[in-house]
């Protein structure tokens, strides 16, 4: 437990520093955000009729270009020869890892998100379910990030790769994400949805421990 | 039986017209593949593993 | 199961059956387009289009197949370490990629005279383009790797997280569908299916499943063969 959680802070401080991932998932939001009124024009009625997906997309994207960090940079310095050799499961070594990714990424970003919404008109009654869904849905994403991240760690340009392995796992999430915040689901859609989302997040949650063990194992043999 | 002046007809005849040379090119790719293969590993003097019972 | 056992073994049994799958996938090819171009109707409201049915469902059938096929494989190489499992499941992915590929097309070119467009994000296609990305992620990974063993466990993995994301992408995306249903074009259940057009269906399918029985044999064995070859080329250079 001692080795779990100092994974955990370690990953999370590493993850917040310069040059770690969260800046720049910050920054991609950001210029998605100020390039999709430029792209769609300012219609306000329209913006605020996309304005869900859109956050949905930002953030979904945002952990993407952040997955090949979790274990790629441990796995060049040799830091995940020493995680393999402790007496930590490497499931659970990966689990940490996979949430310091979400405390240092995902949260963060499911937070801020619907408050930059604000800037593309978003409804801001719906702003309390969006970022419930989007703290839930970042949660999995960073738990399938993690199964990507972990098949392409020792690969030096796997982005490309772990986009196209990621991307299908990814298609429940969103769906079910921005089927939270849409107004044609009203109240009962919205909460069924949410359920749902909490079902995905329950599958990741068995399989990527297993899935992201089982890929670095492939490393070390 | 086809009626080959029906409307849409061009489309049955494409989609089976590339359905038919997917498939073709596969099996046939497949095919020279073995047979590349079993050259490389005559001129290696090597058993084929694919063919045990002549060996 | 006791003849997977034995490599060996099953490629002697393979070897006999293999000018006899050929032939009835010969045959069943050449009956097959018999029946869905001459002894077949057109249908009353598709007109002659239905046609495309023929070889769009056997391929989507089979692509959903192959990817289930190559997961019990790679499950098999997991659990059993079973040598030919992986050589399984690789040899494979292409077949399953291709029907899904074809699926897909034929699929377009029939939604055009009918639906008046080339593609609808209908639940159906949309779940058949993700198993297209799951194929293209799960090939990637053989190729991305220059270490055979480390290609297939990475692999094996690819496959079964992939066939765990299937049954979960296809409810999303039926949920998705219905949020978003558009003025419906396509009927859910589809119309019940009258007997003239099960026989050319029901031959194509046989001669699709055929077809991928025997190229993934041939394919199968080449696997074993580039093995053989890598594994003698590695041994000359260190002797060397």
């Amino acid at each position: 437990m001692i080795a779990f959680t100092a994974i955990l802070k370690r990953d999370i401080i590493l993850g917040l520093r310069q040059g770690g991932g969260a800046g720049a998932a910050l920054a991609f939001m950001l210029s998605v955000l100020v390039l999709i009124p430029l792209a769609l024009g300012p219609d306000q009625n329209l913006l605020r009729r996309l304005a869900p997906g859109i956050m949905w997309l930002a953030l979904l994207l945002a952990v993407l270009l952040t997955s090949e960090r979790i274990f790629q940079l441990d796995y060049e310095d040799g830091t995940l020869d020493a995680l393999v050799g402790i007496s930590l499961p490497l499931e659970l070594v990966t689990l940490a890892k996979a949430l310091a990714h979400w405390l240092a990424v995902g949260l963060p970003l499911a937070i801020i998100a619907p408050l930059l919404g604000i800037l593309i008109n978003i409804d801001t009654t719906a702003l309390p379910i969006l970022m419930l869904s989007m703290i839930l849905g970042s949660l999995s994403l960073s738990l399938l990030a993690s199964i990507g991240g972990a098949i392409t760690a020792g690969l030096r340009r796997g982005g490309l790769l772990v986009a196209l392995l990621i991307l299908p796992l990814y298609v429940p999430v969103l769906v079910f994400g921005v089927s939270a915040t849409s107004a044609e689901t009203g109240p009962t859609g919205s909460f069924s949805s949410l359920l749902v989302q909490v079902a995905i997040t329950m599958v990741s949650l068995v399989v990527q421990p297993w899935a992201s063990a089982a890929a670095l194992r492939a490393y070390f043999r | 039986m086809i009626d080959w002046n029906a409307d849409h007809v061009s489309f049955v005849l494409v989609a089976y017209g590339i359905v038919t040379l997917l498939l073709a090119a596969i099996v046939v790719a497949t095919l020279r593949r073995a047979v590349t293969l079993k050259k490389t590993l005559a001129g290696m003097n090597l058993s084929d593993p694919g063919q045990r019972d002549k060996a | 199961m006791q003849i997977f056992a034995n490599p060996n073994r099953f490629f002697q049994i393979a070897d006999r059956a293999m000018p006899v799958l050929w032939v009835a996938t010969l045959v069943a090819f050449v009956v097959a387009l018999y029946f869905a171009f001459f002894n077949s109707p057109a249908d009353y409201q598709q007109g002659e289009t239905v046609r495309i049915m023929y070889v769009h469902v056997p391929s989507a059938s089979l692509a959903l197949f192959v990817y289930v096929l190559m997961a019990v494989a790679s499950a098999m190489a997991l659990i059993f370490r079973h040598p030919l499992a992986d050589a399984a499941a690789k040899a494979a992915a292409p077949l399953g990629a291709a029907f899904c590929f074809l699926a897909l097309v034929t699929g377009s070119i029939w939604g055009k005279p009918m639906w008046g467009t080339w593609w609808v994000w209908d639940a159906r296609l949309t779940s058949m383009f993700v198993l297209m990305l799951l194929y293209l992620g799960y090939m990637a990974v053989w190729r991305a790797f220059d270490d055979p063993h480390r290609a297939a466990s990475l692999a094996r993995i690819v496959a079964l997280v992939g066939v765990i994301n299937i049954p979960i992408v296809k409810f999303s995306v039926n949920w998705w569908n219905t949020l978003h249903q558009p003025a419906s074009i396509v009927r859910a259940g589809g119309p019940a299916i009258d007997k003239s057009i099960l026989w050319p269906l029901g031959m194509m399918f046989m001669a699709f499943t055929l077809l991928f029985i025997s190229t993934h044999l041939v394919a199968l064995k080449n696997e074993v063969r580039a093995r053989k070859i890598r594994a003698e080329k590695l041994k000359s250079m260190g002797n060397s």
